[in-house]
């Protein structure tokens, strides 16, 4: 497998990058590599980025921003006469951050893993992946913002220290070895241009994710919102002008917004000073002071929503406010000091390390690549479901349908899991198996994913079936449903990533499609061991290049010559295979062991 | 055979959470979940169980009330190995958890679970 490229695909602004020998580089795509995600066209032009953004004021009409709000709904968009789906639009973003970055790197890119809102929904994710399919890209996969930064953030940890907001005396200084091996929670706060994310995590050798949340439709533009509405009531009282549904006009003030919202994050007051706002006879002019305390009590309401997210997903974390040690902010937004001044009020003793809000997406969206492709075999990431997988049944009362849950939303990914239920009456002739994904108690709430039947052999009511669902990384998912003490059983894979297929391949009977069954079975067997081979052996040789010289390093590297062997003339003796991979990595352990300790002693002699 | 979580995590019987906790995070740098993603969903069980997460407990929980009867066949369908288990009707599982309670719930089902996993008893249905 190729490099496979980070791409944090924002509601204002986009970024890729990728690793270079180990470490994330943001490609300078329209200059700093902040491309904005607005699409704009110029005649028969499309312009994408900051050209299409420098257009977006004074032609709003052929201008489309935003339109991450969209994706995973039907709305249509029309650009020059022509409809889009916000998957094209989207993929017009992709296509042009794709070529640009081909243009600077010199090299084409095929894979890459795209980052979402850890709150996107099931539609919203698979949306995504349908962008990445129309730019002609390989979408490895579709990874949680605030993970991809709490990535980005461990990996900054690791090679530089912490720097850290409140102390900024200690920044840049490279942490102790023992100061990494210690484990402590970290919340990532994450207010982007259009939604808002919070993750709970815990942090050590290994990062795992225990709880996630947020709101999928709140961000920066909202806050600009809330200026643009008081500048246009402003102007109805001077000039008696109604322009709320003047489109050039509010384009117009958006971008006046905007800047009065990014002022107010460095200085106390702004002074909002605009001549030239279309309006439909001749332009007019605005003058206004707008005080930060103003501002801040005008997006209270937005602010307060943002901390209630936070409440929840602690709980669902299951962790007081004094047990988290770090708080991580990522996002524009959240340089406007009152957040980090109510997280404070939260959080009293954690730290906030300074990380870059706009680019540590993109980078841990990287980082995540490297840990796919084997290129980075340092971070090791748990990652959790984003949503709740359950069943359509009867209620008990049968009164009316309901979704039983069979995995919980924030189970840790990969999982199996089974539910045993019942049937309902006497020789039921069938079960009807209905896979929903979402957080509702009601099915008509939540979104079918994938159905099947299952028939029953002649029995009493009650019957038990048991319905077992897998979740693979990719968020598939493989259910087996078997009717209990008879040989009745049905299985089919769901791609929650694309529902289509689903419906098309339907379900699969055992007894009358043994054979089909059996190479379904051989090829995932044969793609998670050639995966953990190519992690082994790619792990070992980073380990062998910064080994001294020595009795240890050749022993290891005689090891892996001979697990290499092994692997190649596969198939006559599995078990040698097995048994040189364990010898393989009890060496690569005790390498670990000896050089944190290593570690250890060099910092105390400091 | 059906290694039991004590032996699965590679730590003795009287280790405590720490070194449980240090365990399953030496084991999950070994065979991470991208790599090796059956073998981390054993692990993981195994630290659930050995934690008495509550994820865990639910679980039991509601698989006890259904088609996994004996603590035999839990502990194979905990570690994913459910297929050379042969379905029994009655349930002592499911008699036995209401009369406890809190976390007497969690070390009974722990040690039955254990017991079962090492298959030192065997459970017989009436």
């Amino acid at each position: 497998m190729g490099k496979i490229y980070g791409i944090d695909l924002g509601t204002t602004n986009s970024c890729i990058s990728v690793l270079q020998e180990g470490r994330p580089h943001i490609i300078p795509v329209d200059g700093n590599g902040i491309v904005p995600s607005v699409v704009s066209l110029d005649g028969t032009n499309l312009l994408v980025g900051r050209k299409a953004w420098n257009r977006a004021a004074a032609f709003p009409e052929q201008t489309i921003r935003s339109v991450k709000r969209l994706m995973g709904t039907m709305e249509k968009l029309t650009l020059g006469g022509k409809e889009y789906e916000p998957e094209d639009i989207s993929a017009m973003i992709l296509r042009y951050l794709c070529d640009e970055a081909h243009k600077i790197e010199g090299r084409e890119i095929e894979n890459v893993v795209i980052t979402v809102p850890a709150y996107f929904s099931d539609a919203q994710r698979r949306a995504t992946m349908e962008a990445g399919k129309r730019a002609g890209l390989a979408v490895e996969r579709i990874i949680n913002e605030p993970t991809a930064a709490a990535l980005f953030y461990d990996h900054v940890f690791a090679s530089y220290g912490e720097p850290d907001l409140k102390n900024s005396s200690a920044k840049g200084s490279r942490p102790a070895p023992s100061q990494r091996t210690g484990e402590e929670y970290a919340l990532v706060y994450d207010l982007g241009g259009g939604t808002f994310d919070v993750s709970v995590l815990r942090m050590g050798e290994i990062i795992e994710v225990l709880a996630s949340t947020g709101d999928t439709h709140l961000g920066g533009d909202d806050f600009d919102k809330r200026i643009v509405t008081r500048i246009l009531r402003q102007i109805k009282e001077k000039d008696g002008l109604d322009l709320e549904d003047h489109v050039p006009a509010v384009a117009r003030l958006n971008a006046v917004a905007e800047k009065a919202k990014i002022s107010l994050s460095e200085k106390a007051s702004v002074r909002i000073e605009e001549t030239h706002i279309p309006a439909p006879k001749g332009n007019c002019t605005v003058s206004m002071e707008l005080s930060r305390e103003e501002f801040e009590s005008m997006t209270e309401d937005f602010v307060d929503r943002t901390v209630a997210s936070v409440e929840k997903a602690m709980e669902e974390a299951q962790l007081s406010a004094e047990k988290i040690g770090k708080v991580l902010l990522v996002g524009g937004m959240t340089r406007m000091p009152v957040i980090a001044a109510r997280l404070e009020k939260i959080f009293g003793s954690a730290r906030m390390p300074v990380v870059d809000p706009d680019l540590s997406v993109a980078n841990g969206a990287a980082i995540q690549g490297g840990i796919i492709s084997g290129e980075n075999c340092e971070q090791i990431l748990v990652d959790v479901t984003p949503h709740t997988l359950s069943l359509e049944s009867i209620s008990f009362d049968f009164e009316r349908l309901e979704c039983a849950p069979i995995i919980p939303r924030n189970t840790q990914i990969p999982v199996t899991r089974a539910r045993t239920f019942g049937t309902v009456s006497y020789h039921q002739k069938a079960a009807e198996l209905k896979v929903y994904q979402g957080e509702s108690h009601f099915p008509e709430d939540n979104t079918l994913i994938g159905e099947t039947y299952l028939e029953l052999a002649p029995a009493e009511a009650h019957c038990p079936i048991v319905v077992e669902y897998s979740y693979d990384l990719n968020g598939i998912v493989h259910m087996v449903a078997e009717q209990k003490g008879y040989s009745r059983k049905t299985e089919v894979r769901i791609d929650s990533r694309n529902p289509q297929l689903f419906s098309s391949q339907g379900l699969k009977e055992i007894e009358g499609d043994t054979e089909n069954e059996d190479e379904e079975e051989i090829e995932v067997e044969v793609e998670e061991g050639a995966n953990a081979i190519n992690f082994v052996t790619q792990h070992a040789r980073n380990m062998l290049s910064k080994m001294p010289a020595g009795e240890k390093k050749d022993v290891l590297a005689e090891t892996l010559a001979r697990y290499e062997r092994a692997l190649l003339d596969d198939g006559d003796d599995g078990n040698n295979v097995d048994e040189i991979e364990d010898e393989l990595l009890s060496l690569m352990e005790e390498e670990i062991e000896v050089a944190d300790e290593d570690a250890d002693d060099n910092a105390d002699e400091e | 055979m059906i290694e039991s979580a004590y032996e699965l995590l590679r730590v003795s019987r009287e280790a405590g959470p720490e070194e449980v906790r240090q365990a399953y995070v030496r084991l999950v740098r070994r065979y991470p979940p991208e790599h090796f993603p059956e073998k981390f969903a054993s692990i993981r069980r195994a630290y659930q169980q050995l934690t008495l997460d509550d994820d865990f407990i639910q679980e039991v929980f509601s698989s006890a009330r259904g088609g996994y009867s004996t603590p035999l066949e839990l502990a194979g369908f905990l570690w994913g190995d459910r297929k050379e288990l042969r379905p029994e009707r009655e349930s002592p599982l499911t008699d036995l958890i209401p009369l406890l309670k809190g976390e007497e719930i969690k070390l009974a089902l722990s040690q039955l679970l254990e017991d079962a996993a090492s298959q030192k008893i065997e459970w017989k249905t009436s």
